[in-house]
């Protein structure tokens, strides 16, 4: 069963003046429990696409299914929910809220589904990310490596099928990288999907499936 | 569940007010500053208020006083002025009396006595007498002759200075033209219509019937009269108070002597009115004016803090309403990873709400904090330690607690808008 489906996804930019297709008909189906990768080099589209699959972008043409439902039919709240509820999202640049603790960072996806009892499920996380003793520091206080990994920690708390991973490893080191890839497959083992948008051929290399973007479109 | 939405939320609106410091404190200060000046503004009307009852009171003690004095003067003018009041026995003709200048009927003398004990209090100063038109056989002049024994005192009132004085027997007081004329020495001896007096004093000149008047004592004049315990009038004085008039005085003086009638000297009792009167005017008009003059300069306050403060209040909002769009702007990729996290949009909009709530509800304890210092500080010198009392209005302060934090939530009402219709893939997307 297909955790995506997107179905000649495209969608267009204006720069200048000028119309650039960011997606040129892009279609990619992901099973459940599949590591993707999606290689490209920088300006290909990929983050647009994972936008796109997430509910963020609204695409000019083709759908976006998850788990058989039309994303873009649903109004901005129902995508909200979905979202909330299925796809974990992870940055090249973290995004970590900087005035939370590491601990409430991990936490704060809770506050889109109105989950009260999350807090053992956040030790859980800090435990297994061996973040344990960074629980109270803030984000500036954690090396690149620790934040990519709360970050993740984060994307996973309430449990999505689908994690949608933009360059996770671009800032990070080799032991930190592989740390973080080993946790994007250890997901995947446990029944979770990864689509991982990355131009590093190590990460590439931890996925089942490498999708290649080139000027808008998929080659696999 | 909603409980803990607010509290998850409000914790990290807290959080991020505490990070962001700098976007805080110019929001602080702002909402501070329209609060203080609201808390100064309405403390300020306040102590003008209790200011001007202060001064009015103390206007209304001085004008009493001055009223007091004044009517104690004008009082002292009309007992010089002399009696006003004339009882006379309920048979005498009036005609009679004004064409020979005294009452031929007459009355027990004992009615002065049953008037002074009776607690009369619309008139003072008895004065029983027994009066003839006399042909002063021993000088070839016709003169008045009165006998009088003196004031007699009311028992329950305060003794007071006599206007008339008695006369003792053997002695008799003349009056200036029977002074001048005759050219009596005070101290001197004269024969009265066959008997001796001493001339104990002479009286200065009155314009009026008493300068051919002659006192003697009350009994020597009733045995000359033939009329033993009699007397044919009873002269008094309108008390100087202001619900004694001449009706008032009949009705008192008729229930105590049904026997008697009451001449009021109109000139006089009206002198004394309009001076009664003319001194309470004086002293009304002296607090009235002072209270015009305070109102006219309430007014005037309320104008100039009317202008200043809707001034004040939207500049402060307008303040607070950038700086909340420069937070937004500044948040922008904290927004997109709040909508990637799943976050619905009342979400979002209760997180920049709640963050503007907090800047009223902090900016509204900083104003009123700051403005009552100053308040009380600039009463402290007028009013000593009671300013702080005469400066805080309860109401007013949890009034301004309850709205600050509404208004400023209002400020960023737009903001919080903006924030959720910020395109999250715009602040997310590399590329």
């Amino acid at each position: 069963m297909n955790v995506l489906e997107i179905s000649g996804v495209s969608k267009r930019f204006s720069k200048n003046g000028r119309q650039i297709a960011a997606l040129d008909g892009v279609s990619l189906a992901i099973e459940k429990g599949t590591f993707a990768a999606v290689r490209g080099p920088s300006g290909c589209g990929k983050s647009t696409l994972l936008l796109v699959a997430g509910g963020l972008l609204r695409p000019d043409a083709g759908n976006i299914r998850i788990n058989g439902k039309d994303l873009y039919s649903l109004n901005a709240e129902q995508r909200a929910l979905v979202r909330a509820r299925s796809v974990g999202f992870v940055f090249q640049e973290y995004y970590l809220i900087p005035y939370l603790t590491i601990r409430e960072n991990i936490l704060s996806p809770a506050l889109s589904i109105f989950a009260q009892e999350q807090g053992r499920r956040a030790d859980e996380l800090l435990q297994r990310f061996a973040l344990s003793e960074r629980g109270r520091h803030l984000p500036s206080e954690l090396s690149a490596g620790e934040r990519q990994r709360a970050a993740l920690a984060r994307a996973m708390l309430n449990r999505p099928e689908l994690i949608l991973a933009d360059e996770p490893t671009g800032n990070l080191d080799e032991g930190n990288a592989r740390i973080v890839l080993g946790c994007l497959r250890e997901f995947t083992s446990s029944g979770g999907s990864v689509v991982l948008v990355t131009h590093d051929e190590r990460a590439a290399g931890a996925a089942d499936r490498t999708v290649r973007m080139e000027h808008g479109k998929t080659a696999d | 569940m909603q409980k803990y939405i607010v509290i998850t939320i409000g914790y990290f609106a807290l959080k991020e007010l505490l990070h962001r410091r700098l976007n805080f404190f110019l929001s602080l200060f702002s909402v501070a500053l329209a609060t203080g000046c609201l808390v100064c503004a309405v403390g300020f009307l306040r102590l003008f208020d209790v200011e001007t009852e202060r001064i009015i009171a103390g206007k209304e003690r001085e004008a009493k006083n001055l009223a007091d004095s004044l009517q104690e003067e004008y009082r002292i003018i009309g007992t010089k002025m002399g009696f006003n009041i004339l009882i006379l026995p309920v048979r005498q003709h009036l005609e009679e009396l004004y064409a020979e200048d005294y009452a031929s009927q007459c009355m027990p003398e004992w009615y002065v006595d049953t008037l002074a004990h009776s607690g009369i209090i619309t008139i003072q100063h008895l004065l029983p007498m027994l009066q003839r038109k006399v042909k002063w056989t021993e000088t070839r002049r016709t003169i008045i002759l009165v006998g009088t024994r003196g004031e007699v005192p009311l028992l329950h009132a305060d003794a007071k200075k006599p206007i008339a004085e008695p006369v003792p027997p053997g002695k008799i007081i003349l009056g200036s033209e029977l002074c001048a004329g005759l050219r009596f020495p005070v101290g001197g001896r004269v024969q009265l219509l066959g008997r001796q007096f001493t001339v104990m004093r002479c009286y200065d000149e009155r314009g009026t019937k008493d300068d051919i008047t002659a006192w003697i004592n009350l009994r020597e004049a009733q045995e000359m009269f033939n009329k033993k315990g009699l007397i044919n009038g009873i002269m008094a004085l309108e008390c100087n108070c202001a619900m004694a008039n001449v009706a008032l005085v009949r009705q008192e003086i008729s229930r105590v002597l049904p026997g008697t009638q009451i001449i009021e000297f109109s000139s006089k009792a009206l002198t004394r009115a309009e001076s009664r009167a003319r001194a309470a005017a004086f002293a009304r008009q002296s607090v009235d004016n002072e209270k015009q003059n305070r109102i006219r300069l309430r007014a005037e306050k309320e104008r100039f803090y009317s202008v200043l403060l809707p001034v004040i209040l939207i500049a402060c909002s307008l303040w607070v309403c950038l700086l909340a769009f420069a937070n937004v702007w500044d948040r922008r990729a904290e927004i997109g990873i709040f909508r990637a996290l799943g976050y619905r949009s009342a979400t979002v909009v209760t997180i920049f709400l709640m963050r503007a709530f907090f800047i009223g509800l902090a900016g509204a304890c900083t104003g009123i904090g700051a403005g009552m210092i100053a308040g009380i500080a600039q009463g402290l010198h007028v009013f000593g330690n009671g300013s702080a009392k005469a400066f805080v209005d309860p109401v007013v302060l949890f009034l301004i607690v309850l709205g600050t934090p509404m208004l400023s939530a209002l400020a960023c009402w737009l903001p919080s808008i903006a924030a959720v219709n910020q395109d999250p893939a715009a602040a997310l997307r590399k590329e």
